[in-house]
């Protein structure tokens, strides 16, 4: 269940979180949620949540490496 | 509750650190909510077995298929990822989505347009690099982000 609550922020901050909102296609209420979660976690809850990817390797990566678009043809191929 | 969709370079720039936009993916997937959904379809996901496993792309840090399906479920076991099935209705919306590419031998736009549509059939932001992809679905009204 979700709890409404107002509060003033500076507007500096409003801007920023404004800002941050748009770049990411997240909420303003969602990062607030978050940054409140981060600053005040939840020690009974057990989640499993990846911070970085699972692939660590160091070694070279293939020449058809993408860059920026779906490599749609080694899907198909 | 916000869902996004990443397309599945955005997987494999999740999934593998050496990726040049790995930094970009993770500064965005680390500010979400963890009440946020991140969404595979099967496309992706047959897609990051699939780039995965291939040493063309991989090079060096070619996985095994057993390998590759624990990087896959690994994904599974964060809360924030779901994999959704085919949404209903999505065939509409995936020739809809082809229809500006109607008379051109667009090949590749055949598996963007597919992404478009799942992302839409189920009503989640499409999350991708590439902007022409991104020009494309803001064009057409879609809801999409570029990490970063």
């Amino acid at each position: 269940m979700a709890v409404r609550t107002t509060v003033d922020i500076p507007e500096p901050l409003h801007d920023r979180l404004r800002n941050r909102a748009e770049k990411s296609g997240a909420s303003i209420r969602s990062l607030i949620v978050h940054a409140i979660e981060q600053a005040y976690p939840d020690a009974n809850k057990s989640g499993d949540y990846l911070t970085r990817p699972p692939i660590q390797g160091s070694g070279k990566l293939g020449p058809a490496f993408p860059e920026d678009e779906n490599p749609h043809d080694f899907v198909f191929s | 509750m916000t869902s996004f969709f990443p397309d599945l370079n955005v997987w494999l720039a999740l999934s593998v650190a050496g990726h040049s936009h790995s930094a970009d993916a993770w500064q965005w997937a680390n500010l979400l909510p963890r009440e946020t959904r991140l969404i595979f379809c099967r496309y992706t996901q047959i897609g990051l077995l699939r780039l995965i496993t291939n040493q063309v792309v991989m090079g060096e840090q070619t996985l095994t298929l057993r390998k590759a399906w624990s990087v896959y479920d690994r994904w599974l076991a964060d809360p924030r990822v779901e994999f959704y099935p085919e949404p209903r209705g999505v065939d509409a919306e995936f020739r809809e989505a082809t229809e500006p590419f109607a008379s051109k031998p667009a090949s590749k736009w055949i598996g963007d347009c597919w992404l478009l549509a799942s992302a839409n059939g189920i009503k989640a932001t499409l999350v991708t690099f590439d902007r022409a992809l991104y020009q494309h679905a803001r064009k057409q009204g879609h809801s999409v982000v570029i990490p970063g």
